[in-house]
């Protein structure tokens, strides 16, 4: 399992090309916007490692910066000011979790063409193929899932 | 790591010119709002938002980008933004700002598009 840190060469992408779709990674970032950028190239990699290219990379790694800045801004970190993200692959889909300590800020009600803030969500829903939140007394789960494309 | 960085200038005819650079992101975003608010008021009237340099924007930095659209438009003025990145429209369009706030490949581009609409 590669650590967060570890430089990986690009490999051919897919189960077709005998490459692993298979990964759970776990790991916890200091809940500050300053990290962001981490996280993008975090989850650039495995956007890459799982086989997204182009477009579909891009949109992954959008709606999970979208989805880790909503618990950065809103989300509660837990006793060490962290919150703890998993990116995970199944063979089909590539997913992103958010997990932090809080309730769940429901979406920003839209006040108008200024308040875009407030469409991040909208905005992972027309990224990816589901965004699931688990909202428990205590503790959020935003997780969004983007399914492979069929082989061509 | 591709820290935002920001460089601004006037231009005549009342045009305020702000370059970004990297990444604009939610910790970036503040940034760029405070140098497009200083120029404001510093009294340009226009603004060309250079971001030809800036590698990804997300939706708080779009935020921003739409309230100095509100600003700018209601002193009588025009914004530009400038990116050439196909990222980046994809981005404007999916968030329907490709008409309010349309992508030039240059300042130069930009600017020739606010002196003909003033």
């Amino acid at each position: 399992m590669p650590s967060p840190r570890s430089r990986k060469r690009p490999e051919p992408a897919g189960p077709a090309a005998g490459r692993p779709a298979r990964f759970t990674r776990d790991y916890r970032i200091p809940a500050q916007p300053s990290v962001l950028v981490d996280v993008r190239r975090d989850v650039e990699r495995a956007a890459a490692c799982f086989g997204f290219e182009d477009r579909d990379r891009t949109d992954f790694v959008f709606a999970a910066n979208e989805a880790v800045t909503n618990a950065i801004r809103h989300g509660n970190p837990d006793a060490s000011g962290t919150i703890r993200l998993r990116i995970a692959a199944d063979g089909e889909r590539l997913s992103l979790a958010v997990f932090d300590c809080g309730p769940f800020v429901p979406r920003v009600q839209r006040r108008g063409p200024l308040e875009a803030g407030g469409r991040g969500f909208e905005l992972m829903e027309t990224l990816v193929d589901e965004v699931e939140v688990r909202a428990e007394p205590g503790r959020t789960m935003v997780r969004l899932s983007k399914a492979r494309e069929p082989a061509r | 790591m591709s820290d935002f960085q920001i460089g601004e200038e006037s231009l005549d005819g009342g045009i305020g010119v702000v370059h970004g650079s990297g990444e604009l992101d939610f910790h970036a975003a503040p940034v760029l709002e405070q140098v497009v608010a200083g120029r404001l008021d510093a009294g340009a009237r226009h603004l060309v938002v250079d971001l030809a340099a800036v590698t990804f924007v997300d939706s708080t930095a779009i935020g921003v980008l739409m309230s100095a659209l509100g600003r700018v438009r209601e002193a009588g003025g025009s914004l530009a933004v400038v990116n050439d990145r196909e990222n980046v429209r994809t981005i404007f369009e999916m968030m329907g700002l490709d008409e309010a706030m349309p992508l030039h490949r240059s300042v130069e581009d930009a600017v020739s598009a606010l002196t003909q609409a003033a």
